[in-house]
């Protein structure tokens, strides 16, 4: 080890190296090459490997036993399958809700708590709204289940509220996941009202950051209420807002998670999403003894990787062009 | 004028509150219906009843308690491996000078910005079928582990980069060796960076569903979070079980939470740079 240079970092001086100085160099930094070694091995095999896999295997026909190369016969499907194709309606729905809501609700609150004049009233409802994010996502998602069931909260909530024919089918009390009607609304309505403790601590931060003499001298200059908000503090956070839709979308194209212990893409195909439909077809379930379809799954798994590559450069470019604008 | 702030302020104060406790109901009714004996269920589906009926948590006990197990020792060792990992390679990036340094180190933040969802459905086909770690808890470490250790490398690396030069200038007068200037030097002075990222990690592996789902067939292997979807489906007889387990499984979290506020809520935005 005593030939390593320990120094401070990103000074290589390799513009004039030759290639014998190159292998002593890399000789004697033999060492170190051992200590990432099992990084880049766990990397390499379990991240890098699975992604070039899933780039073969999506030309296959592959059952898990044995893979075939059946060309572009995979990606003909998935403009063709009609679980997929029901999933691309769905999910045009539920992409623009949740980041609307998902950006809204909590920017809303993080702007109530950062108006707010006391410091003491910040911290504690800084605190309180942080609480929810200690209850697991799936005993939040198992709550849902019960309180969407026929004799469940929502039920027994809107009967209290006077609106008990809204509970009722002709087959009975609504359950709300289960109806092809209202299955996906009820999906969509999980969460209310969609106060995500981080993306609202994410805006919070933003906007504790904002300088008070910009504040102030908006102030000076007559801005208030609404005009303050909409001309200096959104434009001040908006590298937060970027950042929140960005992950948002990225989150919402490959989630499967909640649809999965929710609905399962059902009843019928009312709730499939993509990343769902991939999962189920690798996966089977029940009582259809179907054989895995590996080489389906993973072209649906490429498939959904370039359109969210497609969306977060799109997303880029526009929200980079309105950035321009309102930079100060 | 200090009229006028005054209501504002209540107003604010007003719509907070009304949103939390709307955002709280159904862990309100969780926690009220994990008291109740089925009659007392019957009786009101959400609201409070007496006498409250512990018995539900000493049943919830019994049947997850295994599953609380198995998700702490999975938790605790997916932590080690990924701290270990994670700085000693920050480590080596942030205060060496090797040829490739910027190319390898390119591969590794790379991984922050592919999308999981391509490697989904080959990284079953490897564990399961290449590497038969079916029902085998070593087939959630090594994905954990590779793919927990790539923001840790980069935040570790980022603060390692900006620790003081002479301090280690010093030590190596001193005759520290390189294991001492990083064990002695570097970790010593990183521990609320390191809890922040450990904090990070325990999150992610005590919330994670699906994966250990796919590889954890056998019951008696779960964690907590299979446990409770399984115990769901079998339908307790008695409504309030279902809900105590889900109490206990959100205990461990809610301690964790209130022993490292602060370090909890940087722990988990810093999840918040993956995509």
């Amino acid at each position: 080890m005593a030939t390593i240079r320990a120094t401070r970092p990103l000074v290589i001086g390799s513009t004039r190296t030759a290639w014998g100085d190159l292998l002593k160099r890399i000789w004697a930094a033999r060492a170190l090459y051992l200590l990432i070694l099992p990084t880049f091995l766990l990397i390499f095999v379990f991240s890098y490997g699975p992604i070039f896999m899933g780039i073969y295997y999506s030309f296959c026909r592959y059952d898990g036993m044995h893979a075939f190369w059946i060309g572009l016969e995979n990606y003909r499907r998935i403009f063709q399958d009609p679980a997929l194709v029901q999933s691309y309606k769905n999910i045009a729905i539920i992409l623009p809700f949740s980041l609307t809501v998902g950006t809204v609700m909590p920017l809303f609150v993080a702007y109530l708590i950062y108006r707010l004049k006391s410091p003491n009233l910040r911290y504690w409802f800084r605190v309180l709204y942080t609480i929810p994010m200690v209850v697991p996502g799936i005993v939040n998602l198992l709550i849902w289940i019960f309180m969407y069931t026929p004799s469940g909260g929502i039920n027994t909530i809107l009967t209290l509220l006077g609106l008990e024919k809204w509970t009722l089918t002709p087959s009975g009390p609504r359950s709300w996941l289960g109806d092809q009607k209202t299955a996906l609304g009820a999906v969509l309505f999980v969460g209310f009202p969609w106060v995500s403790p981080m993306t609202m601590l994410i805006f919070l931060a933003g906007l504790e950051g904002i300088s008070t003499e910009m504040v102030e001298a908006a102030r000076v200059d007559g801005a208030t209420g609404w005009r303050m908000f909409w001309n200096i503090e959104l434009p001040m956070i908006f590298g937060q807002l970027r950042f929140v839709i960005v992950t948002g979308t990225i989150g919402v194209m490959q989630g499967f998670q909640s649809i999965l212990v929710l609905t399962r893409g059902g009843p019928g195909y009312a709730t499939m999403v993509p990343a769902m439909r991939m999962y189920d077809v690798v996966m089977p379930y029940g009582s259809s003894q179907a054989a895995p379809q590996m080489g389906f799954g993973s072209a649906i798994g490429v498939f959904i990787f370039l359109v969210i590559m497609l969306i977060t450069i799109l997303n880029f470019r526009v929200l980079r062009g309105s950035r321009v604008e309102t930079e100060v | 004028m200090r009229r006028a702030q005054f209501w504002q302020n209540l107003l604010f104060v007003t719509i907070l509150t009304v949103i939390f406790l709307i955002s709280m109901i159904p862990v309100a009714v969780m926690f009220i219906r994990s008291w109740k004996t089925l009659p007392q269920v019957g009786r009101s589906q959400i609201f409070p009843t007496l006498p409250l009926h512990y018995g539900n948590y000493i049943m919830a006990w019994q049947l997850v308690s295994k599953y609380l197990l198995n998700t702490v020792l999975i938790v605790l060792i997916t932590l080690l491996g990924v701290l270990l990992l994670s700085s000693v390679t920050a480590y080596v990036f942030a205060r060496y000078d090797f040829p490739g340094k910027n190319f390898l180190f390119s591969l590794i933040l790379a991984l922050m910005m592919i999308p999981g969802v391509i490697a989904f459905v080959p990284l079953i086909v490897l564990v399961l079928k290449h590497f038969k770690l079916s029902n085998n808890w070593f087939g959630l470490f090594f994905p954990y582990w590779a793919g927990g250790q790539v923001l840790a490398i980069y935040i570790l690396r980022v603060f390692f980069e900006s620790l003081p030069e002479e301090m280690y200038e010093a030590a190596r007068i001193d005759g520290a060796s390189h294991f001492g200037l990083y064990w002695r030097i570097t970790i010593p002075l990183s521990g609320s960076i390191i809890s922040v990222i450990a904090i990070n990690n325990i999150i992610g592996t005590w919330n994670d569903y699906v994966w250990p789902m796919i590889v954890l067939a056998q019951e008696k292997k779960r964690t907590i979070a299979v446990g409770l979807t399984f115990l769901r489906d079998t339908r307790h007889p008695e409504p309030g079980v279902e809900m105590a387990a889900y109490v206990i499984a959100s205990v461990p979290m809610f301690i964790l939470f209130l022993a490292t506020m602060r370090t909890f809520v940087r722990g988990m935005q810093a999840g918040a740079i993956k995509m």
